[in-house]
């Protein structure tokens, strides 16, 4: 086990809570966060949404920041939050930092500022502090400056599945030997450019949503932010970390079919979670729960239900979406969703796929109340535009590893 | 850990002659305007016409530099693509934001299904029927290099066996505007460019001759000096480079007294993902054998390592070592 990708500290922020107690909290008693616009600056405010509990203003309070201009993209300010939890919780301080990379994934980045000034740089003068803030970069390198000096530091945008990506690309490095340590997840805040994007595709539900439901009909966008400290084994025993789980395996694959739509035989999602598997060395038995992408699209559901048919069979294992609990958190999903899947392995646990009724045709019937089991593997699933699909096998840590 | 790296094609498309290497000895003038557009190929022979009318400049221009690099590599679908991107189809991006702040409504999802920074590397993975791995990064002025640095990983930890690694960027006027205001390019300096380069990469399985090998790549973040000198012994194995592709640099004057210096962006200008273009100009100068006059005049020998050094205005640093076959 030389090469084992451990984790030894994680940190969250999305719709049902600004740290991992929080969150365990709210899925236990199945409390969502779904509901209506309060932060986000649009004047469609019938589409529910996943906010974040904090204005911009508490953001900076909670951080311990002043206040001043140019205010910070939130996207940033939630990857702050999210990642001093990470750091505290592997007991990294900021001086230890030099040694360890920072991968954040983002697309959004500083989009909510782009959008509130955009006239105004093309006008005048009066807002141009913001601009800067525009590209993904940006939004990292804030993050990871208010924890100190990472030394290195990258950004992955592929969509809905880029903290997937950075934390493979931080295994990756892990695996290869040159680093020991690698904070990788993603971070985005709700905007109104992709709020209105995902509106205009005509994928966002007026109601609640419905991950795996007869009657869905499309999701909601949330917000947040998820990081885990991946450390490799040597490193954590020098350090006497805690591993808290095991990043077994990981998977990506591209559907290669549209820009947006996924397709029929879910090619991509398949690929994903079987490479995923793969690399752990592991059958689909071994797999206790699928923490799914499960947007409540028409199109995901179907896509991500055949494909785990075809991985599992008739053995299917427990399948949840919690998005309808965080809504989409898009970039920041598979961070706050490895966070999700971790805490019920820790506490052995399968969160409930609220608001579920009815199956769909060949679709999966999804746990509808938390189920108290204990968990050896879990399989999080995120799949992004234009099919960037990835996988996370996250596994128990034993004790005798 | 030692499997070798090559680079069995590179092509670009810039404000040079696209998808070729006449910029060496005769490159075009940009005239003095304050920033340089592309010099487009016919994209016919690459795209459909269909498809064409469908396709923003950028993704065109990813199809048809792509298409050259695995051509001249034989590798018609590889085992990962990524892609390197600072602001992605910036012009979709900008005609959706209008559309935003003009108001929120009866708008039309076509500008935003293409304004995300990964469409390039999944158009390409449809286009090429690609369902290996794929992603995409964008990280400023050092995002080729993380791009590079993933290929380089999965090719050294046997993920992957054939990896195409691209750089692409475009400019609009407005963003160009944008650009200067933020100090992102600085007049009286380098030309704001476009950059479309790809790059196929694979493991020592492949037969057949390739451009250079990649021996190192390092991305470091704000280094301090003793990290910035053990790096570049690191990348650098103890010996030292026969040049060192960088802009005028502190670092390169300090910790490179004497090695050559080549320079690149007087001839590509400057965008985020620039350094595609520079990585490539060095592996051109490795596979040929000479340092055209237009980079450095003087240097009479065949370069056997070269160095590409990048140190970008947020004081990323990103070390590629580039050596012969």
């Amino acid at each position: 086990m030389d090469g084992a990708v451990y984790i030894t500290g994680m940190g969250v922020v999305c719709a049902i809570g600004t740290d991992c107690g929080q969150v365990l909290h709210s899925l236990r008693s199945e409390a969502s966060g779904i509901g209506p616009v309060r932060y986000l600056r649009t004047v469609h405010r019938d589409m529910p949404v996943g906010e974040v509990g904090m204005s911009d203003e508490e953001l900076y309070g909670a951080l311990g920041l002043e206040l001043r201009e140019p205010v910070l993209p939130r996207t940033a300010l939630l990857g702050m939050l999210a990642l001093r939890e990470a750091l505290r919780d592997a007991s990294l301080e900021a001086g230890m930092l030099g040694g360890c990379a920072f991968i954040s994934g983002t697309t959004v980045g500083g989009m909510d500022r782009s959008e509130q000034y955009y006239r105004n740089y093309l006008a005048d003068d009066s807002r141009d502090g913001y601009i800067a803030f525009h590209d993904c970069r940006s939004c990292t390198e804030l993050t990871a400056a208010y924890a100190g000096r990472f030394g290195t530091v990258t950004t992955v945008s592929t969509a809905c599945s880029s903290a997937a990506n950075a934390i493979i690309m931080g295994a990756r490095m892990i695996e290869s030997g040159e680093t020991d340590i690698v904070v990788a997840g993603g971070s985005e805040c709700l905007s109104k450019f992709h709020f209105n994007g995902f509106r205009s595709l005509m994928i966002l539900d007026r109601m609640p949503c419905r991950p795996f439901d007869a009657c869905r009909a499309g999701l909601n966008l949330g917000e947040g932010a998820g990081y885990v400290v991946l450390e490799s084994r040597s490193s954590a025993l020098r350090r006497g970390a805690r591993p808290l789980a095991v990043l077994s395996g990981y998977g990506n694959s591209c559907d290669a079919y549209h820009q947006t739509a996924t397709s029929p035989s879910g090619e991509g999602p398949y690929l994903a979670m079987s490479r995923a598997l793969g690399k752990a060395g592991l059958s689909p038995d071994a797999v206790d729960y699928v923490n799914a992408h499960g947007t409540a699209t028409e199109n995901n559901d179907a896509t991500e239900a055949a494909a785990i048919r075809r991985l599992f069979g008739d053995r299917l294992p427990y399948v949840s979406s919690t998005k309808a609990f965080t809504g989409h958190t898009t970039s920041a999903s598979a961070g706050v969703e490895a966070v999700i899947s971790i805490l019920a392995l820790r506490h052995g646990f399968v969160p409930a796929n609220l608001r579920w009724s009815a199956p769909m045709e060949d679709g999966i019937v999804p746990v509808t109340s938390t189920l108290y089991r204990p968990l050896s593997h879990v399989l999080c699933n995120s799949f992004g535009f234009g099919g960037n699909d990835s996988a996370l096998l996250l596994s128990k840590y034993a004790e005798d590893e | 850990m030692s499997r070798d790296v090559i680079i069995r094609a590179v092509k670009q498309i810039s404000i040079q002659n696209p998808l070729s290497e006449s910029w060496m000895d005769t490159p075009l003038p940009y005239g003095t305007e304050d920033f340089a557009v592309s010099v487009d190929p016919d994209f016919k022979p690459y795209v459909p016409g269909m498809q064409a009318r469908r396709m923003g400049r950028l993704l065109k221009r990813a199809v048809a530099v792509t298409s050259e690099a695995m051509a001249a590599s034989g590798i018609t679908c590889p085992d990962a693509v990524i892609a390197a991107t600072g602001l992605g189809c910036i012009e979709n991006t900008e005609a959706f934001l209008n559309e935003v702040c003009d108001g929120e409504e009866m708008l039309k999802p076509t500008y935003f299904m293409q304004s995300t920074h990964n469409t390039i590397a999944s158009a390409l993975a449809i286009r090429f029927g690609c369902h290996g791995y794929n992603s995409t990064y964008s990280h400023g002025s050092v995002s080729f290099e993380s791009a590079l640095y993933d290929a380089y990983l999965q090719i050294r930890g046997k993920e992957a066996e054939t990896v195409l690694v691209g750089g692409f960027d475009e400019i609009t006027p407005s963003y160009y505007v944008l650009l200067r205001k933020c100090g992102f390019v600085l007049p009286g300096t380098y030309v704001c460019s476009e950059a479309a380069v790809a790059m196929m990469l694979s493991g020592p399985c492949l037969t057949g001759n390739g451009i250079c090998r990649v021996e190192a790549v390092r991305i470091l973040h704000r280094p301090s000096e003793e990290e910035l000198e053990k790096a570049l012994h690191a990348v650098c194995g103890g010996i030292r480079p026969d040049a060192v592709m960088t802009e005028p640099d502190p670092i390169a004057d300090r910790m490179l007294p004497g090695v050559p210096q080549l320079r690149y962006k007087h001839i590509f200008g400057e965008c985020y993902t620039a350094s595609a273009l520079g990585v490539y100009a060095a592996a051109v100068c490795i596979g040929q054998g000479r340092i055209p006059g237009t980079l450095c005049p003087g240097v009479q020998e065949a370069p056997d390592r070269i160095l590409f050094l990048n140190h970008t205005a947020e004081d990323n640093v990103a070390l590629v070592l580039l050596t012969r076959i």
